[in-house]
């Protein structure tokens, strides 16, 4: 008794003194994704670290989606499977290490050889990386490609001080190069941070940054109503009516290269039966969707990509909604109304994910189709989706994850043995025709392969694909030069700032 | 777990109908009335629920979604555009019917552990109570998600979960009442005569016990509805579309200020229900006082 | 006494074991191959190599006889080595002792809170039985047994980190945040304390040695005070004990709607995400501390009361 006593007071002590005023300002950022993985680079924590203005790679994509220099300054392609980077003169680790070619290229390999790669970068696309000379990193890959610089500016392929390493374990506490330099590690709680006084980049607007990871979308809104937090990440569609009519707080949205989509396992019967698909897809009201449980803050999908990309046939347009021609085309199928029995898998981190199934399930059963929900966090249900384990599924699926061009997105999740293709989808014409795109130097000629293969994959109905996601942040009005980042990498800058 | 070990005191077991105390009320305590009163209200809602619900509970109408109640809509309709009065109507029956099945098999397999247990001492006491120990200190929420991890949510699952705790306290409640009962002179007259074990268990202590425990049981049912209740709040307890009272609080919560009737509604129905068997409880231990 | 202390120290310690074998046993249970697990929380990548896998296995030891498993993994438990999570790598134990810590000082907060209004509120009722006071007293603690904390705490966050704006909504820092929680997660202590307390001072203004103290001239409230209050304690403190021991792990669904990263819910993530070692220290953790908890209680209940030895089937 005595003993927890103490330990509770010892603990309540323990509390950090609420932090000094400083030049600048502090930023307090509600954030939805904490470190789960010890900060290792080949998982999403990387990510985390590169949003907290921490962890930086050689390239960059900038806040309009386009290829920038980073800790690389210039880049050459020295063959077809070869690339030259030259590293920035003059940057140093927070820990005072100068950056050289060397501890670059350890990084990167640390992040390579680990048992379990991440995709972005992993020796299935990234063959070799070593240091060539005092500045330049060279990088193989095992087939000639052009994507490498862009592959080099995901999160994984970010540039830590060889002082991180230790004992199988990686410390981002004064490892990085950025703009910030963390300064206490409160488990999954929350990151503090403080500026990089020598940050190669330049002067950094804020003094001070504290990241708080909560997973619960309702309560990042909430805390930024209540002022606990300046910015609030993904806020729940539910709230933005409140939020837009809360003065001091501003939207911000941004239209984001995702789309919601039903997974449909085609080698499971019945769904091979194209008929089967197309009943799932006509049965449901995605423009009912989008103003209910979106709240009007999203389109009704028109395929895997939406219209205002460049790679979507202009009449492309949503599924219609037809219950009477889902019930028709079940009973040209041989199915009896009632008779199928479905589930339906959703994963909880996407709050919205709850309602849509609860949607589903109702336009089905309509259709004459009844159906279960599954709700667990996205690696509960993972395995099973992986294995082919599941009838239909709800995903939020980014189509330009590892570079900005869907044409890996449609390999990895639809062509044959691709690496996320957890629909199952395999079509010889299909692949050929996407090979025929990749040989494409002509971008036109290439976008226009695209959109052919996405307007097969919506009128086979593959997939049933929901709603184009909008990616909507909330802010304090007090808080300036706050943008999202189209593949949510940055968040931190050394230009955000608070009055 | 530790709050049902903590239970039985506050229930007030003392007063128990073999060491009658000083008694301050004659007739049934107002509060068993009203709580029966108020327990066949919402009994009556669960079993009638199905047929007096104006709607399909769980039939959506996304273009009417969280409107205000209406001629059509008394109680107004959800984010999906479900009719609340109807989802209220039949959202008592997960957590209460888990309530009362676990407290249905708890008081039997306590009421008899213990009861056997003092009867026949020795070994048989020792292996019960030392179990009792055990398991009396689990928490029975701890114990539930584990088991929904490892079975998945249902009623079966919480139903087990809940009664592999929930047996303790009865089974110390009837050992002390079958102790006490026991010494009673006109057991041992009955020992005397020749009747068998079994016939005195069944004849004289149960009968005896059974004022106690189910004053208990009553004193418990709300704590039991309400922790399944909290499960089915973070998702681990019914699952969609169905209609259960915490789970309504908890899909309403985005929309709170917005409707404030959708959680205002399936909590006041959790908290009278709740508030009922308590009622019948309190009243139950308290007409016990008759001399 | 002693041999008393022995034979439920004995229980304890197998009761320890029984714990740590089904523990041991958890990912038995489950359907998932736990190599497969880890492997799949790493990657996002269907086509896992059964050389990887099989490394994994040897890696996480999965490939020995189960009693070897059992042996190594309960050495290694005893040294307060439960492993790495496997989600986040972290050492299970220091995981452990964060959440704990924190479930500790959010339920001794709210039990003390429920302490220090059930004492004088019970005591009030306890004076005159059946009078107003206890009438108000017995109305307020059914209302509080009756109301979910799943609507109080909503409630709170509305009223005052909404609206009023004085605390905060969610979250674990500083002393502020754990007001609303504490409060939410006391009101159901502070009807039993209430209830419990009433009935110990009624007994003990019944005793004979009030009567004489009263008719000593003492005041009614400082016979309470010296006398009432020390002997109606014991009680009040094992109704403590044992509330402490069931809100570590028992107060999730406060810890979820608040965002506190207690034990409740690290048990409830490492649930959702099938994070093993978690599961199974936790398990040990929660477990261990309520029966020594419950034990201690016992033993020094029958310390001070040694009459009890007996009706207590010792």
């Amino acid at each position: 008794m005595h003993k927890t006593l103490i330990l509770a007071f010892a603990c309540a002590a323990a509390w950090p003194a609420a932090a000094l005023a400083q030049s600048g300002g502090k930023i307090i950022i509600a954030e939805n994704f904490a470190p789960k993985a010890g900060f290792a680079l080949e998982t999403d924590d990387a990510n985390v670290l590169s949003k907290a203005g921490c962890l930086e790679p050689l390239t960059r994509i900038d806040f309009d989606g386009k290829l920038q220099p980073s800790l690389a300054e210039s880049w050459t392609q020295a063959g077809p499977d070869t690339w030259d980077f030259k590293l920035r003169k003059g940057v140093t680790f927070q820990d005072g290490k100068p950056l050289t070619a060397a501890a670059a290229a350890a990084s990167l390999n640390a992040v390579l050889k680990v048992p379990t790669p991440a995709r972005a970068f992993s020796p299935r696309v990234i063959k070799s990386v070593e240091a060539v000379g005092e500045d330049i990193i060279r990088v193989t890959t095992p087939s000639p490609s052009v994507l490498t610089p862009l592959r080099l500016a995901a999160a994984n392929a970010g540039i830590l001080s060889p002082a991180a390493y230790k004992d199988g374990k990686i410390d981002p506490v004064g490892t990085c190069t950025g703009p910030f330099v963390i300064t206490r590690v409160n488990g999954q709680q929350s990151l503090s941070l403080k500026r990089n006084d020598g940050y190669w980049g330049g002067k950094v607007a804020l003094a001070e940054a504290e990241i708080k990871f909560i997973p619960d979308a309702n309560v990042r809104a909430t805390q930024l109503r209540t002022g606990e937090a300046d910015v609030a990440g993904a806020v729940p569609a539910s709230t933005l009516a409140t939020l837009k009519r809360t003065s001091g707080i501003k939207v911000v949205t941004l239209a984001t290269p995702r789309t919601t989509t039903l997974l449909v396992n085609v080698k499971k019967p019945p769904f091979d039966n194209e008929k089967v698909r197309q009943a799932l897809q006509l049965a449901l009201d995605l423009e009912g969707i989008a103003a209910s449980v979106y709240e009007g803050s999203v389109q009704p999908a028109v395929g895997p990509f939406a219209p205002h990309e460049p790679w979507v046939q202009k009449a492309a347009k949503p599924a219609s909604y037809d219950v009477k021609k889902a019930q028709a085309l079940l009973a040209e199928a041989g199915i009896k109304p009632g008779s199928l029995d479905i589930e339906i898998m959703a994963y909880s981190e996407k709050i919205e994910f709850k309602d849509l199934a609860a949607i589903l399930q109702d336009q089905f059963k309509a259709a004459g189709v009844s159906a279960r929900i599954r709700l667990a966090e996205y690696k509960a249900l993972e395995p099973d989706m992986i294995a082919g384990r599941y009838d239909v599924a709800l995903i939020s699926r980014s189509h330009l994850v590892d570079v900005a061009d869907p044409a890996g997105y449609l390999q990895s999740d639809y062509g044959c043995g691709g690496g996320f293709n957890l629909s199952q989808h395999c079509d010889k014409d299909f692949d050929a025709k996407l090979a025929t795109a990749t040989a494409e130097t002509d971008a036109g000629k290439r976008y226009a392969v695209y959109a052919d293969l996405a307007q097969h994959l919506q009128s086979k109905a593959v997939n049933v694909f929901v709603i184009h996601e909008a990616g909507n942040d909330g802010y304090k009005t007090k808080v300036r030069n706050y943008r999202i980042h189209p593949l949510y990498q940055y968040t931190l800058t050394k230009d955000l700032s608070v009055d | 777990m530790a709050l049902e070990a903590a239970l039985p005191d506050a229930a007030a077991p003392s007063r128990s109908p073999v060491s009658p105390r000083h008694s301050r009320f004659s007739r049934p305590h107002w509060t068993l009335v009203a709580g029966a009163l108020l327990l066949l209200l919402v009994a009556l809602a669960l079993c009638l629920g199905p047929t007096l619900a104006p709607y399909d509970p769980t039939a959506q109408a996304l273009i009417r979604r969280l409107k205000p109640p209406s001629e059509a809509h008394w109680l107004g309709t959800d984010h999906l555009g479900r009719d609340v009065l109807s989802r209220l109507l039949v959202g008592g029956h997960f957590a209460v019917v888990i309530a009362a099945v676990t407290l249905t098999l708890s008081v039997v397999f306590g009421t008899l552990i213990g009861v056997i247990s003092a009867r026949k001492g020795g070994l048989v006491d020792e292996v019960a109570m030392r179990a009792v120990d055990l398991l009396i200190s689990f928490p029975e929420v701890v114990v539930a998600i584990f088991l929904v991890a490892l079975l998945g949510p249902g009623y079966g699952t919480l139903i087990l979960a809940l009664t592999i705790v929930g047996w303790t306290p009865f089974a110390r409640l009837a050992r002390g009442l079958a102790i006490e009962i026991n010494a009673k002179p006109y057991i041992r007259a009955a020992e005397i005569l020749g009747c068998s074990r079994r016939f005195i268990i069944l004849r004289h202590i149960i009968p005896n016990a059974i004022g106690p425990i189910s004053a208990m049981a009553f004193l418990r049912f709300g704590h039991k509805m309400i922790t399944v209740g909290g499960l089915s709040y973070i998702g681990l307890g019914i699952q969609p579309p169905h209609a259960d009272w915490a789970a309504m609080m908890a899909e309403a919560q985005p929309y709170i200020e917005r409707a404030p009737l959708l959680v205002v509604c399936p909590g006041l129905a959790i908290f009278l229900t709740a508030l009922s068997v308590t009622w019948i409880g309190q009243g139950l231990s308290q007409t016990g006082d008759k001399p | 006494m002693w041999h008393f202390a022995l034979r439920r120290g004995t229980v304890l310690l197998l009761t320890l074991f029984v714990v740590s074998v089904v523990a041991f046993l958890i990912p038995y249970i489950g359907e998932g191959d736990p190599a497969l697990l880890v492997l799949r929380a790493r990657i996002a990548d269907p086509n896992v190599d059964p050389a990887t896998l099989e490394a994994m296995r040897r890696q996480l030891g999965l490939d020995r006889p189960l009693a070897i498993q059992y042996l190594a993994w309960l050495g290694d438990a005893l040294r307060g080595d439960f492993g790495l999570s496997f989600i986040r790598r972290a050492p299970v134990g220091d995981m452990l002792g964060g959440a704990l810590l924190v479930s500790i000082t959010l339920a001794l907060s709210a039990l003390l809170l429920a302490l220090l209004v059930s004492a004088p509120l019970g005591t009030l009722a306890a004076m005159r039985p059946g009078g107003r006071a206890d009438t108000a007293a017995t109305l307020l603690t059914q209302t509080l047994i009756a109301i979910p904390e799943y609507w109080m705490a909503p409630m709170g966050i509305l009223i005052f980190a909404l609206w009023l704006g004085w605390l905060p909504s969610a979250g674990w820092d500083g002393p502020a945040s754990l007001v609303l929680p504490a409060l939410v997660l006391a009101l159901r202590p502070l009807a039993y304390f209430t209830r419990i307390i009433r009935a110990a001072m009624i007994d003990v203004l019944d005793a004979p040695y009030i009567t004489a103290a009263r008719s000593r001239g003492l005041g009614m409230t400082q016979t309470v005070m010296r006398h009432g209050l020390r002997n109606g304690a014991m009680p009040v403190i094992t109704l403590f004990a044992l509330w402490l021991a069931g809100l570590l792990g028992g107060s999730v669904v406060v810890e979820v709607i608040f965002a506190i990263p207690g034990m409740g819910r690290l048990i409830y993530e490492a649930v959702i995400n099938k994070d093993i070692p978690v599961l199974q220290a936790g398990f040990v953790a929660i477990v261990a501390l309520a029966v020594v908890i419950n034990t201690l209680v016992d033993l020094a209940y029958l310390a001070i009361n040694p009459a009890l030895r007996h009706s207590h089937g010792a």
